[in-house]
């Protein structure tokens, strides 16, 4: 207990409590209790409303319990007797407590006994340092220097001062995300109110909301927010300004009296946090240029402008490195040189919302490189998602169908007719996959999502069995692009002189037939019969029939129009839209879509709606446009929404990170100008093109523990950010940070930052929006500008400032969330 | 005294030896605590003994007949016949007469002679010794099925038959017809949590990841990583003291513990404030366990040297009952089935046997079971070179506490359109999850009572006793 004073009563109970000069003895409040035994029991001396009291209901005795103290619970049968046996000690909790005696037989008295303790032995208690906000489990809480005894004295000693200043200086009546001033108190510890005088050329009630003054400090708190927040009037009156000024007091002394808020007019352009935010969601992460882009163009007019621009294909890129064994040449490709060119065009592409498309496309439409260990296809792959991003989806899923790095990976290329005789059928896994992951879903959908039921209430099947095994006979006959089709060998065996990993570049082509094959039926007795590749029955699929190959009047093309015709009952199915619309929507803006949003972007793919102005069925660009313009996911409500938003997957931090900050490949490297980040997977515990199966690194419907399950909400990244990664993606960050880039010749450039360190509010501010959209928490820029300012990093310099303030940014719960 | 006077004595007491934890640690307790008051409170609380149950998940589905294989003639010719003895054609069948199937020793006869797959020779000598013991057939089922009721469409099927994702979530859970994503591990976790000292790091390890069969209503998995030398790598600089880090970690531990209105921030505050203070205590607790047993230095051995560490730290972590969670993935062989497990099956034979020496080593190896799972069997027809996703499977089972040397279940007849097969030698299983988790939750220390919370299908299949159905756990 701290008791400078010496009058047996705590110190920090007479601050909270405002009371000086008391004496144990008396009862001030006239309520029964001794002011010591208010001490004792946290109570109020000068409030004859507080007091400690017991309650008993039954047999069960209760109490207020104060978070800090300690219970002591004992009984006796006799309240003659002298001595009290302790059955034993509660933790306060900061509510009514209570506690049954179950042992208890015949009459027994309870009492209970407040009691302090002081965890960590510092002389400072535990009900003393929760009321001024110490840890009561460490004797230096906040790790800083001195013990918490020493500076509690110190606090209890001397006056508060009062400074002020704008962290958040913006704000605009179109995106009326508050502007923020801070007043922060230094020296005291006890509980004041703070004056302030708003003055400028913007009018209180009309040009911003009415503000709650004075200002409160409680006891412990060091700093208070006073919110500027906009209200939207239809007057053209250009920017206005909010002064606040600290009115003197004789409760502290005053720093910087005084600081300045913007409000910006409305405009139908987007302000600079604004375009942040939609960039964070539609592209790997807002650059300082992209951020004025945005915001010169608007956003619908960007997007347009996205539509047009070159795809930036990743392919070429290592087509264009020197692949060999030869002097200068480099050995490979080996999987992990798909960075290289994933790297490139993440950082330096010209298309980026296509790439971030394209990127939520490959973790929807998967291949992985732990099966098809082809660099150069794995990357032909991803360039048909990237091509088709802006595209049709019905050419989408054709292109993923013919693509033979699907054809190895869930290994329809090479499929056959069934043969019972010789107990041989076609390989379900392409069929079942292309209906479970990349068209209708495991469920019957309504339009907005939610689950079709039947009447007992239980989800229906979209599919069964016999759909699988229907439409594994349609994707036969599939094999590699280079073999000629009218060659049965060929379905095999390709007559061409190219490399093998050739194979896996140019679309597969169906065999057909009929074949004129010799076959040993018996030993040595070879027999001619008439072979097919493609299954020439009838099949039906998802209730759909599709016709059987007449061999009287065979249809022209029939194997492939058979694919054709499979592929748009897929493709025309109800669930095709409300499946494809929430998964986008979950990979880039939130994870928990209404159904009302997953409603309108299936009504864009459905070919309706305001983007789809052509009316065409699968139009990507009108679902794009529907995800990102949507009004849950632009408007300012949804970011303050508790439960919308998603966590960003550990990678695209990373990249995000390396785009704010500029990172560039230098010279030197084995590979030119490119990046040479390869081996980062790890410790993300992902990486683009190596998802460990078809389903993706995590998975849609993942509840993480805790409030997101208890809600019946998915947070499907938080899959992989467990106890591993949650240690080695912050270790990643500190190393890029603070020793250099995980890539030879690569760096980040945080000069920028290093010369706005030297005021740490304004630098702070820059980061926000760089990195946060201007979303950054209060109480979090408040611990990273402890960070700067506390006494023992007062010997740091700007860059060591710059690198704490970026590390403890990226690693925060801030950034790690796009909402 | 009742059982129910126990728990609220426990539960006083419990929260009384809370006064020097943080206030996480508080809540989770009081959570268990909960939640064992809430169960019909008849798994009561032990007397300090421990149990270990490690779950050895072959994710992607084993062909596991051609783990678990016929070796008498007339079973093998039926087997031969079904999966194609042709393997240059195509045929999936191990060559019996080329020493491709190593016998079992069967302690109680079953009417057919098995083998195991000939690169399993450590399984076989374990099995021979009655320190292993398989089941056969077993798959997820609601009730029990027959093809006939199948095609009359009057039987509840598990959603989404012979699907990856599906499957594995209902081997994990043992719901098979529900989407829920409580595991019957972590099910079982908050019964029996109170029975350890300590709520600091969960009783559920995991060292393949998130999975949901550790994931319960108030217990989840703790994530390891084998690759780390004691377990769990540490934050960079975050006990030090010298220069800025006292104040970089300062702020770190302030972001951690504030609260966030937005649900994932603060999800994301959580986990990764729970990855310091687990990693924290958890490297302590290893740090100096080391095992004589070598392990075979491959991903399996590696992550089975780990739980084998853990487990030796149990008194350390103030652990009485532990699930652990180890997964080998790659078993989806739609193609080159044959040469596959040839190659993969090794690594579990040698890793499981070496577990099995390191529990003996440190006189565990009765108070530790390991059982296997995966998605599902596999079809017994082949597609040309592999086969594809069916239902019914076997799995082995293997510990002091087995019944060893057994098969426990049906290994059932495999000619083609038998009355199990639904087509192409999916075989409907004759032992549901149910029946083969009963054993293991028993012995591990969920009372009958309290058998239907951790297995709500179980009473479709039996009435829940002391002793569990098959009978693989002495």
């Amino acid at each position: 207990m701290v008791d400078d004073n010496g009058n047996g009563l705590s110190d920090v109970w007479e601050m909270v409590n405002d009371a000086d000069g008391l004496s144990g003895a008396l009862d001030s409040d006239h309520d029964g209790a001794t002011d010591a035994q208010e001490a004792e029991a946290g109570t109020h001396p000068l409030n004859p409303h507080s007091r400690f009291s017991v309650g008993m209901n039954g047999d069960e005795v209760s109490w207020m319990a104060q978070p800090g103290k300690l219970y002591s619970v004992e009984r006796s049968q006799d309240l003659t007797a002298v001595t009290w046996e302790t059955v034993g000690t509660f933790v306060g909790l900061g509510y009514t407590q209570s506690f049954i005696d179950e042992q208890a037989e015949g009459t027994w008295f309870y009492r209970i006994v407040a009691l302090d303790t002081d965890t960590d032995a510092d002389g400072v208690n535990d009900w003393e340092e929760m009321q001024v906000g110490y840890d009561p489990n460490s004797a230096y809480s906040l790790r800083l220097p001195q013990t918490d005894l020493q500076r509690l004295t110190t606090a209890l000693g001397t006056a508060n001062q009062v400074s002020v200043a704008a962290i958040d200086p913006v704000t605009s009546e179109s995106w009326p995300d508050p502007a923020v001033f801070v007043l922060r108190r230094s020296g005291g510890v006890n509980a004041f109110n703070a004056s302030v005088a708003l003055t400028g050329t913007a009018v209180q009630g009309s040009d911003y909301a009415a503000v709650t003054l004075p200002v409160a400090f409680a006891p412990g708190q060091i700093e208070a927010y006073v919110y500027i927040t906009p209200l939207e009037d239809a007057a053209v009156e250009g920017d206005e300004t909010v002064i606040l000024t600290l009115q003197s007091s004789a409760d502290y002394s005053i720093g910087t009296d005084t600081d300045t808020v913007t409000i910006q007019d409305a405009s139908y352009l987007p302000t600079a946090k604004e375009a942040a935010r939609f960039l964070s969601q539609a592209t790997f992460g807002p650059t300082p240029e992209l951020i004025a882009e945005v915001q010169s163009m608007g956003i619908e007019a960007w997007i347009d402008d996205q539509f047009t621009q070159p795809v930036g294909e990743l392919q070429p890129v290592l087509d264009a490195i020197d692949w060999g064994e030869g002097e200068g040449q480099i050995a490979g490709p080996y999987n992990h040189h798909k960075l290289l060119a994933w790297w490139e065009q993440a950082m330096r592409g010209p298309d980026p919302l296509r790439q971030r498309v394209g990127f939520a496309m490959s973790e929807i439409f998967v291949v992985s490189d732990n099966s098809v260990e082809i660099p150069r296809g794995v990357l032909n792959y991803y360039d048909m998602l990237l091509n088709n991003a802006f595209g049709n989806y019905r050419e989408l899923i054709e292109d993923i169908t013919y693509h033979p790095v699907m054809g190895v990976y869930l290994s329809h290329r090479g499929n056959q007719p069934p043969d019972p005789a010789l107990n041989r059928f076609p390989d379900e896994n392409y069929a079942r996959e292309i209906m479970q992951l990349f068209s209708i879903g495991l469920w019957m959908l309504n339009n907005d999502g939610t689950q079709q039921l039947d009447g007992l209430g239980n989800p229906i099947a979209t599919y069964d069995n016999d759909d699988i095994t229907n439409l594994a006979r349609v994707f036969t006959g599939m094999s590699w692009g280079y073999g000629n089709t009218s060659v049965w060998w060929e379905f095999f065996w390709p007559d061409t002189t190219a490399d093998y990993t050739e194979y896996y570049l140019i679309p597969m082509a169906v065999w057909n037939g009929p074949y004129s094959v010799w076959v040993e039926t018996e030993p040595d007795v070879w027999e001619e019969t008439t072979v097919y590749y493609h299954d020439q029955d009838a099949k039906t699929v998802l209730g759909v029939d599709l016709p059987a190959n007449d061999p009287l009047s065979p249809e022209p093309g029939y194997a492939v129009n058979d694919i054709d015709r499979a592929l748009d009952v897929l493709f025309n199915h109800q669930n095709t839209a409300p499946f494809i619309a929430h998964a986008l929507i979950q990979r880039m803006v939130t994870s928990n879509p209404s159904p009302a949003y997953v409603a309108r972007v299936a009504e864009a793919f459905n070919g309706g709606g305001p983007y789809n102005p052509g009316g065409i069925r699968g139009d990507m660009k009108a679902v794009i446009k529907a995800i990102f313009l949507d009004p849950e996911a632009r408007s300012l409500d949804s970011q303050d929404t508790a439960t919308f938003g998603k966590l960003r997957v550990p990678y695209l931090r990373y990249i995000a990170f390396s785009r704010a900050f500029n990172a560039l490949p230098g010279e030197g490297s084995v590979y030119g100008s490119l990046y040479e980040v390869l081996w980062i997977g790890g410790d993300l515990g992902m990486q683009p093109m190596s998802s460990p199966s078809v389903f993706n690194f995590y998975q849609p419907y993942y509840q993480p523990p805790g409030t997101i399950k208890d809600l019946g909400l998915t947070g499907p990244e938080f899959q992989i950010t467990n106890a591993v990664t949650g240690i080695t993606l912050p270790n990643l960050f500190f190393s890029s940070v603070f020793w250099g880039y995980p890539g030879p010749n690569v760096e980040i450039d945080i000069s920028p930052i290093t010369a706005m360190a030297g005021d740490i509010d304004a630098m702070l501010d820059y980061l926000d929006s760089l990195l946060t959209y201007g979303s950054l928490g209060e109480s979090t820029r408040q611990t990273v500008y402890y960070a700067l300012t506390r006494s023992d990093t007062a010997y740091i310099d700007n860059q060591q400032r710059a690198q704490l303030a970026i590390f403890l940014i990226v690693t925060s719960p801030d950034f790690a969330v796009i909402r | 005294m009742n059982p129910k006077t126990l728990l609220t004595r426990r539960k006083f007491l419990g929260q009384a030896s809370c006064a020097a934890v943080s206030s996480t640690a508080l809540f989770s307790t009081l959570l268990n605590l909960r939640m064992a008051n809430t169960a019909a409170a008849q798994t009561v609380p032990g007397t300090g003994d421990y149990k270990a149950l490690v779950c050895l998940f072959f994710a992607g589905g084993m062909d596991s007949y051609n783990m678990l294989v016929p070796f008498g003639d007339t079973e093998y010719n039926e087997y031969a016949a079904i999966r194609g003895a042709d393997q240059e054609a195509g045929g999936l069948a191990l060559n019996k007469s080329g020493g491709e199937i190593l016998p079992l020793t069967l302690a109680q006869p079953i009417g057919k002679d098995l083998g195991v797959h000939m690169a399993m020779p450590e399984m076989q000598a374990l099995f021979n010794a009655g320190n292993a013991a398989f089941v056969s057939n077993v798959g997820t089922l609601v009730e029990p099925t027959t093809r006939a009721q199948m095609e009359a469409e009057s039987v509840i099927l598990p959603l989404g038959l012979y699907s990856h994702a599906d499957q594995i979530r209902q081997w994990q859970t043992s719901v098979p017809q529900s989407t829920t994503a409580i595991g019957w591990g972590g099910r079982s976790a908050d019964l029996l949590a109170a029975l350890n000292d300590s709520n600091r790091i969960s009783m559920n390890i995991s060292v393949a990841g998130s999975n949901v069969w550790q994931s319960g209503n108030s217990v989840f998995e703790y994530v390891i990583n084998p690759g780390a030398a004691n377990g769990a790598v540490a934050r960079t600089y975050y006990d030090a003291t010298w220069g800025y880090n006292p104040a970089m970690n300062a702020a770190v531990d302030s972001q951690l513990s504030q609260q966030y209105k937005n649900i994932f921030q603060q999800t994301f505050a959580d986990t990764s404030r729970n990855a310091i203070d687990a990693q924290q205590e958890f490297s302590t607790a290893l740090e100096g366990v080391t095992l004589n047993t070598v392990f075979p230095a491959n991903y399996v051995g590696q992550q089975l040297q780990m739980v084998a560490r853990s487990i030796a730290a149990h008194a350390t972590l103030g652990m009485n009952r532990q699930t652990f969670f180890v997964q080998v993935g790659g078993w989806d062989h739609h193609d080159e089935v044959l040469d596959n497990m040839t190659g993969m099956l090794p690594l579990v034979s040698q890793g499981v046997s070496a577990f099995y020496d390191a529990m003996v080593e440190i006189n565990e190896q009765n108070n530790v079971t390991l059982f296997t799972a995966s998605d599902f069997g596999r079809t017994l027809t082949s597609n040309g070179a592999g086969s594809d996703h069916a239902w019914g499977g076997n799995h082995f089972v293997v510990g002091g506490a087995v019944n060893g040397a057994r098969v426990f279940g049906t290994y059932p007849d495999l000619y083609e359109d038998n009355p199990l097969d639904t087509g192409r030698g999916r075989l409907i299983p004759t032992t549901s999850v149910d029946e083969y988790f009963a054993e293991l939750a028993l012995w591990f220390g969920v009372s009958p009572q309290d058998l239907p919370l951790v297995l709500p299908n179980v009473t479709n299949f039996f009435t829940p006793g002391i002793t569990g159905p098959l009978g693989i756990m002495a």
